[in-house]
């Protein structure tokens, strides 16, 4: 009889493909990954599409100054992203296509988040006990 | 000679824009291009809407973010320096807020009729 591996599952998983700077969506998976933390729960998210430019290592920790206060330093949406994944590392993970990524140019990622084709898009379906694909492409 | 700016959509992105939304834009650039007259239309016109809570914090991992928008203060500030601020009316209509009261200094008139007036403006940009 051949081995078998037991594979881990997740909670929630979380294809985002609508874009960033076009709706509240992003907003929404953060919050809602915030939530499902907070009640121990796991969650990742695939980020496709224009998401997987938010985790460039160029883009910093902060955002341009507001000037009108530039004293006040606003973080980027990486800069958040690596907070959950700090705050709840093994509970929350960053999946980044790399098929999207590529088509973007954005090659350099903060170091926490983790880098999949397309092609294991089924597979990581395959190991989420509820799957939420956040559309608009 | 003013701008005439027209904000058809609102709400396009919270975490990842904060501060940074079309409004601000209309803040910085009205100041270098001598006045911005703003039309807002679609989603874009709740920003006009008084009484409206402060944008709640939000909590992300370790971080409580303060620094997100808020429409209603940029359409203050606006009005404050003296712009000409309109907010459609069909479009608080179509959200049942066509009887909801403005923040001071805002006009709520079927902005379609402002095309008259396009001519009169150095300039009308679509943002």
């Amino acid at each position: 009889m051949a081995a078998t591996v037991e594979r881990r599952t997740w909670d929630v998983l979380v294809v985002l493909t609508a874009p960033p700077h076009t709706t509240d969506a992003l907003t929404t998976v953060l919050r809602l990954a915030q939530a499902v933390l907070e009640r121990e729960r796991t969650i990742r998210v695939w980020a496709c599409g224009y998401n997987t430019m938010l985790t460039q290592s160029s883009l910093g920790e902060t955002k341009p100054a507001d000037l009108r206060d530039p004293a006040t330093p606003a973080p980027t949406a990486g800069a958040l992203i690596r907070g959950l994944l700090t705050a709840y590392k093994g509970r929350f993970s960053w999946i980044v296509c790399t098929a999207c990524s590529a088509e973007r140019g954005a090659r350099d990622h903060i170091a926490e988040v983790r880098l999949r084709s397309d092609a294991r898009l089924a597979a990581t379906v395959a190991a989420a006990h509820r799957t939420l694909y956040i559309g608009g492409a | 000679m003013t701008y005439l700016v027209i904000i058809d959509r609102g709400y396009r992105g919270s975490a990842e824009a904060q501060f940074f939304d079309a409004l601000y834009g209309v803040e910085m650039l009205g100041d270098q291009l001598g006045g911005m007259d703003v039309v807002l239309r679609g989603t874009s016109v709740t920003a006009a809407l008084a009484g409206a809570a402060p944008p709640p914090a939000l909590q992300v991992g370790p971080t409580v973010l303060t620094t997100l928008a808020d429409p209603r203060r940029s359409v203050g500030a606006l009005v404050a320096k003296g712009a000409a601020v309109y907010v459609d009316e069909p479009g608080l209509a179509a959200f049942g807020l066509d009887r909801a009261p403005l923040l001071p200094g805002v006009t709520r008139l079927d902005t379609a009729r402002l095309a008259a007036r396009w001519g009169d403006y150095a300039g009308v940009w679509f943002l």
